[in-house]
């Protein structure tokens, strides 16, 4: 997972599923100033997967700081060659809706200089700087340049594209057809005309399209300039040459079409009305007139190059391609980073997975294991952690399980007295440390409790207003700068580009959200019925079902009573009732149900991990 | 031993019984913003031996108690508001290089203090004359520029400090402005943040700091203009809207939802559960947060609207601060707001003006229309507000700032004047603050600060003195801060 989220496009160029994870490189991504872009690059890479500050040696050579300036700027040289860049996912032609974004070299060569003093003005251009990896750390960079299969290079030729491509183009004859058809009955010869010239455009289009996907595909076996390229190439240009013609006889149809309309229009304008109105005509007339000529000399062109001899020499189909070869240096240092004999790296992964799990890593300082950071609590447990995971081949999942099957993970959150005075901050783990939730479970959890969540996998992300009402799980709500939910960040949601530790904290923002947000408003109401269907009429049931189904705990003796008085007291009838399509409120017991589910929610157990 | 299937239900010296007694019932006077740990850092920071998390009294005697903090976004033109140079005028036309006072283009002292300074501003060497006129206000005769006229009718109360110097001379000055580092070194607590983590909050239903109007744009510090960085966002601002119906989030239940005594009954239940459920926790800080952040919460559905309701203001009040008036309504509401928040307790209170983007003062050409008209939008409402903060003793305890980002250079772009890091104003007036004098200055042309140069943070300083605070004994172990993050106080203008 690291060398992909590093270094997919160099690893594994064709796994759509595995590229999507150098979106750890993408979220750098700066429109502005490539300087910061590559300077947060630096940043986040060497805190999340080294566990080191470097920023500092931009600038400067540091007396205590085993990285230097130079070793800074070799790093960055890794990273230098890399771009973004968004391609197309299956089902969704238009990127900006839906698309893969991914890193890639977009120059291999590019240069890295050291820049004086950290200041991008004064590049030190005496010295080209090659990629390598901070000498303190050891080991080095293997680059070997990469030889990118077609599918990366041109991913506008990959199968579903074509296909898509092939399917939109006939659609749009198809279109053309029952256009023309539906139309036959027009009382405008003129109109009849038009969809003709429209569907004959269409018809070549796609023929053209065709014979170009055939040369294409050709050549992407390597055949290029072989007799039957030849022929395929000759036959393209000729379909191109009559969609040519096509084309030019459509525009210039449509040309005087408008003229003509406008000048009948001006011819029936009644003497009253506005100089403004008749001028307007005018000078639509007079637009469409000037643009007949040079549309009669287009298509005249197109014409004559029907007659001119036939060679290989088409227009190539409008796609973007890309370098053909990557520079490596990504794939290499993502290799160092996941030697076994790199101190660094699983010892920084196994902390952020237990961070994620206990609150805090055994290093608290997830991001920093440098000297300004804080010393792991207990070293043997970390090592111990860091071995067992490269034994197992990296994997997180086995990671997972071993930490919540511990003894530590399911010890309980209650404290003793010999302990806590031993050991007030539990820094020896001898309770289990409770903790908030993260935002994005607050509001999964909720959704969960009440059966809406749904958890559907993949696709674009939602728009963040729809926090409140969407069933999705929340790490599909956009987050941007300026662009995140409400609710997510009232309970301390993730900055956009970092998230090495969560500080969870206690506001009364987050009180409001939880009693008068839509959301527990709603699945409240929802989840009272649904409760009720299951228990009947009898209150001290609900409770006690209500207590497992949000707090996942039975009720004990004295919340189960204070509850049942809850809803025994409840007003016999209150003003403003509720009703909504699921759930009718006229009975106030329903609504004291209601609101005792709403009571839980904003539980301080419900938010809480113990 | 903890085993799993026993729980242990004992805690050293808290008794299920104090533990009750201690949370059962309302605020006991105590800071509440000292209480509310963040989860993350509480255990850190007890860790570090003598390290105390401030307990909200100040460390030596106060002289104000609230801060209500100005901030002009986009950069305000010190050479004609409150540092009046009329050797521009003199010069006006020429090269700076013709004029006695070249030696301020020198390369070393442009780029003394200027990290990663976007290159494209600078260098404006033809000198613009004074675009506004000025007059000396009150017995003290500070100067102030015909924009400013009705701030300048406050002259005997303002300290202006004219020898500011700042960091970056892009808009990321404004963050600046704010936390004292450059933009390009993320977040840092505010000074905002600084006080309520020192202070504590002074009422028990409203937010201890609160921000209004339009904070700076994501370019320039976004959020982190109001944040607190690694102090945990319970001591960021709270945005409110000046606006009674809407002024935060789920400040009330959706049309239709719980009604105010179904909440009562609701919130009375809650609190129930919730001190049952931390008899098994008797040492756990956080549920006692949350069961005092409800508190507060419910407080603060009815508190911040009614603090927000400026239509309970009378006429005459609502007139002085423009809200009758098209040009001056937003601000003068937002201004009104605020000391309707001093009243109330509110700690610091950041009004910003013309946030988003680079800001609006950034007059980059046509800086007579774009200051004069902008100016017209604050003078009369921050005049206002200092003149009700006095006429009702507010002043005494609330220290009133104003500041942006830098200042405007004497040398012309076109019709504008560009970005100015290197000498620029600021003022403050209010309790402690002595009134009606100009600190520090600048060369003959406004170009470098010259006499008692400070950097922004001596601002922060100046501020955290006053109110009885030293930032050298809030600093959060592990979180080493330079001394120029702390700054040191002005001395020669605390009264």
């Amino acid at each position: 997972m690291l060398q992909e989220m590093l270094a997919a496009d160099e690893l594994c160029p064709e796994d759509q599923g595995a590229l999507r994870a150098t979106g750890f490189l993408v979220r750098n991504f700066k429109l502005l100033s490539r300087e910061q872009w590559l300077e947060d690059t630096m940043n986040h890479t060497s805190r999340a997967f080294l566990g080191l500050t470097m920023h500092c040696a931009k600038c400067h050579n540091h007396m205590y700081d085993p990285v230097t300036q130079a070793d800074y700027y070799r790093m960055r040289a890794v990273f230098e060659p890399h771009n973004v860049r968004t391609i197309r996912v299956p089902g969704q032609p238009d990127t900006s809706k839906d698309g893969l974004v991914q890193a890639f070299d977009a120059d291999p060569k590019a240069p890295t200089y050291l820049f004086v003093r950290g200041d991008e003005r004064n590049p030190d251009k005496s010295r080209t700087l090659a990629p390598g990896v901070p000498a303190s750390l050891g080991g080095e960079l293997e680059v070997k340049p990469v030889i990118l299969p077609s599918q990366a290079v041109n991913p506008d030729r990959r199968e579903f594209v074509i296909q898509e491509t092939l399917k939109a183009s006939s659609k749009l004859v198809s279109d053309a057809e029952s256009a023309l058809s539906s139309a036959e009955a027009s009382p405008l010869p003129s109109e009849k005309l038009r969809l003709e010239h429209k569907l004959a455009a269409a018809r070549a289009r796609h023929s053209a399209l065709v014979a170009l996907l055939a040369v294409e595909a050709i050549e992407d076996k390597g055949l290029k300039g072989s007799e039957q390229w030849v022929r395929l190439a000759k036959s393209a240009l000729v379909e191109q040459r009559k969609q040519a013609v096509l084309d030019a006889e459509q525009d210039l149809e449509g040309l005087k079409t408008a003229l003509r309309t406008a000048e009948e229009k001006v011819k029936v304008l009644p003497a009253t009305a506005a100089k403004a109105a008749s001028d307007m005509l005018k000078a639509e007339a007079a637009e469409a007139a000037g643009k007949i000529a040079p549309a009669e000399k287009l298509l005249a062109t197109a014409r004559t190059a029907m007659t001119a001899p036939v060679t290989t020499a088409y227009t190539p189909r409008a796609t973007t391609s890309y370098p053909a070869e990557s520079s490596g240096r990504r794939l290499a240092f993502a290799k160092w980073l996941t030697d076994r004999q790199n101190p660094l790296a699983a010892r920084v992964a196994v902390n952020h997975v237990w961070a994620r799990h206990f609150g805090q890593g055994l290093v608290p300082s997830t991001s920093d294991f440098g000297r300004n950071g804080q010393p792991p609590s207990n070293p043997e447990l970390l090592d111990w952690l860091a071995a067992h995971f490269m034994a197992n081949g990296w994997s997180m999942k086995e990671l997972h399980r071993l930490i919540v099957t511990s003894r530590a993970y399911r010890l309980s959150s209650t404290s003793e007295a010999a302990n806590a005075k031993r050991d007030p901050d539990d820094v020896f783990l001898w309770r289990y440390p409770s903790k908030r939730m993260e935002s994005e479970c607050v509001r999964d959890n909720i959704l969960f409790t009440s059966g809406h969540l749904d958890e559907t996998r993949g696709g674009p992300d939602l728009d963040q207003n729809l926090a409140l009402t969407s069933q999705r799980r929340s790490i599909y709500l956009r987050t941007a700068a300026e662009k995140q939910s409400e609710f997510i960040q009232v309970f301390d949601g993730a900055s956009v580009t970092e998230c090495y530790e969560r500080r969870p904290t206690v506001m009364p923002q987050q009180a409001l959200a939880l009693a008068n947000s839509e959301l527990t408003q709603r699945e409240s109401r929802y989840l009272a019925a649904e409760t009720t269907k299951v228990v009947g009429t009898d209150n001290l049931r609900f409770v006690k079902e209500a207590f497992l189904r949000v707090l996942a705990r039975p009720a004990t003796d004295a919340e189960a009573i204070a509850c049942s008085q809850f809803l025994t007291a409840a007003p016999k009838k209150l003003p403003g009732i509720v009703t909504t399509a699921t759930v009718s409120d006229a009975d106030s017991a329903i609504r004291a149900r209601q609101n005792l589910v709403l009571v839980l929610f904003n539980h301080n157990d419900f938010v809480t991990i113990r | 031993m903890n085993d799993p299937k026993t729980n242990s239900r004992q805690c050293q010296g808290v008794t299920r019984r104090s533990f009750l007694a201690d949370t059962g019932m309302g605020f006991t006077g105590l800071a509440l913003g000292a209480m509310f740990s963040s989860e993350g850092g509480a255990h850190a920071d007890a860790a570090v031996r003598g390290y105390e998390r401030p307990d909200g009294r100040p460390y030596s005697s106060p002289t104000a108690k609230a801060v209500i903090w100005i901030f002009l976004c986009g950069g305000v033109s010190h050479l004609e508001s409150f540092d009046i140079k009329p050797e521009l005028t003199k010069y006006g036309g020429k090269s700076i290089e013709d004029t006695p006072h070249k030696d301020v283009l020198d390369p070393k002292r442009l780029n003394a203090n200027i990290i990663g300074g976007n290159p494209a501003h600078g260098n404006r060497k033809t000198i613009m004359p004074l675009q506004a006129g000025y007059k000396a206000y009150g017995k003290s005769g500070l100067i102030v520029g015909d924009w400013f006229r009705n701030i300048g009718e406050h002259a005997d109360d303002l300290a202006v400090v004219r020898s500011l110097w700042t960091l970056d001379n892009d808009h990321g000055a404004q963050l600046t402005f704010q936390t004292g580092r450059h933009v390009r070194e993320g977040a840092h607590p505010t000074l905002g943040s600084w006080v309520c983590y020192g202070l504590g909050s002074l009422n028990q239903n409203l937010p201890e700091y609160v921000v209004l109007g339009q904070p700076t744009g994501d370019c320039c510090g976004g959020a982190w203009t109001h944040g607190a960085a690694y102090l945990g966002p319970q001591y960021s601002g709270v945005k409110l809207a000046v606006d009674s119906k809407h002024p935060l989030p789920y400040v009330a239940p959706p049309e239709k939802g719980t009604t105010h005594e179904e909440q009562a009954a609701n919130f009375s239940l809650l609190g129930r559960l919730n001190n049952l459920a931390g008899i098994d926790y008797p040492d756990d800080a956080n549920l006692r947060a949350r069961i005092k952040s409800y508190e507060l919460a419910f407080q603060m559905q009815s508190s911040v609207p009614e603090t927000l309701e400026l239509e309970k203001e009378n006429s005459v009040t609502r007139a002085s601060y423009g809200i009758d008036r098209p040009e001056t309504r937003v601000f003068g509401e937002q201004c009104l707001a605020a000391r309707r928040l001093v009243e109330r307790g509110v700690r610091f209170i950041q009004v910003f003006h013309g946030g988003g983007g680079g800001g609006a003062w950034d007059a980059h050409s046509e800086i007579k229309g774009n200051h004069s008209q902008l100016a017209n939008q604050v003078d009369k409402p921050i005049a206002a507000l200092l003149g009700d903060l006095k006429q009702r003793g507010l002043l005494d305890s609330t220290i009133v700032v104003c500041g942006t980002e830098f200042g405007r250079s004497p040398g012309a772009e076109g019709t504008g004047r560009d970005h100015h890091p290197h000498g620029f104003s600021a003022w403050l007036a209010g309790g402690g603050i002595k009134g009606g004098i100009a600190h520090g200055a600048t060369d003959e042309l406004g170009f470098h600060a010259v006499e008692n140069r400070h950097y922004v943070t001596d601002i922060h300083a100046t501020v955290l003195n006053r109110l009885g605070l030293d930032s050298h004994r809030l600093e959060v172990p592990g979180r080493k801060r330079l001394a120029i993050d702390h700054g040191s106080p002005i001395t020669e203008i605390l009264a």
